[in-house]
């Protein structure tokens, strides 16, 4: 999984160099922490430093990191957090935001419906340990 | 099988074929559906991972009673609701999109199709992007094995038929 985290965080710092907005969401504490951990490396900054964007707008080298939790989560498909990051414009306008979820593990796409849901809830379940 | 003929000519075309003696077609002297069969036997019970959607079902034609046995641990899956758009263009350029960002951060991917016809339709789709990609709609037997052994690792992608 650490390489998965390690891809977004790269990710996240090639949209930030292309002055793109970013809004990662996570849906765990674990996917979370490991996010997290892949960011410090990749945009080397340190832990104690990351955590403060918890509170308020973190700025660094290209731009600023703010992380909000959703303190509502109430099912698995209620994002548990929101890595919010906006590059430095020198510009008054607003930076292109790009939303992704960062999601971890099997990724399942259904193309279409199938006549029963039994089939549908079928190719849910290919997804490992559910 | 003993007893068991093919109908319509079938089996005697194979036996033609086979240089066996011809027998004449067998008739079907009864027939009764699955849920009637079923309804025979005094003790019915099943046990599947998919039967709470048809518990309807199960009620009214075999007055059975679904139960749902929870998970031992928390359901981490995430399940997103339908995505609908207005015309297969943009249906099948926001599946590329998806495709191509999850494949690029090295999560495995599985794509569901409920035809041999959209499971090729992707395939093609996954060529013209120079993605390395399986399909498994039954069509051959031998390689579904190995396919399968493979999918889940990283960066993989496998196409499949639903009834596969």
């Amino acid at each position: 999984m650490e390489f998965v985290a390690s891809n977004y965080a790269q990710w996240m710092q090639r949209m930030n160099n292309e002055k793109k907005a970013i809004s990662a969401i996570v849906y765990s504490s674990r996917e979370f922490e490991l996010t997290i951990d892949a960011m410090e490396k990749v945009f080397g900054i340190s832990n104690e430093q990351i955590r403060k964007a918890e509170q308020q707008k973190l700025a660094f080298t290209k731009g600023t990191i703010k992380i909000s939790f959703n303190s509502s989560k109430k099912t698995k498909e209620d994002p548990f957090a929101e890595i919010l990051i906006e590059p430095t414009s020198e510009l008054s306008h607003k930076a292109e935001l790009i939303e992704k979820n960062f999601y971890y593990g099997l990724f399942i796409l259904g193309t279409e419906k199938h006549d029963s849901r039994r089939i549908d809830n079928q190719l849910r379940g290919r997804a490992g340990r559910q | 099988m003993p007893g068991r003929r093919f109908n319509q000519g079938l089996h005697q075309a194979l036996e033609a074929k086979e240089k066996v003696k011809v027998q004449r077609e067998s008739r079907t002297l009864a027939t009764i559906t699955y849920q009637n069969f079923f309804k025979q036997y005094k003790k019915l019970s099943g046990m599947t991972g998919t039967a709470l959607t048809e518990a309807e079902e199960f009620e009214q034609i075999y007055e059975l009673e679904v139960m749902q046995i929870p998970t031992n641990e928390d359901i981490i899956r995430v399940d997103n609701n339908d995505m609908v758009y207005f015309n297969q263009d943009a249906k099948w350029k926001a599946v590329v999109d998806y495709i191509k960002f999850y494949h690029q951060m090295g999560l495995p991917i599985l794509i569901g199709t409920s035809s041999i016809q959209t499971s090729e339709l992707v395939s093609g789709i996954l060529n013209k992007m120079t993605l390395p990609h399986y399909v498994l709609n039954a069509k051959f037997h031998e390689q579904e094995a190995n396919i399968v052994k493979n999918a889940g690792k990283k960066s993989s992608i496998v196409v499949a038929t639903n009834m596969a």
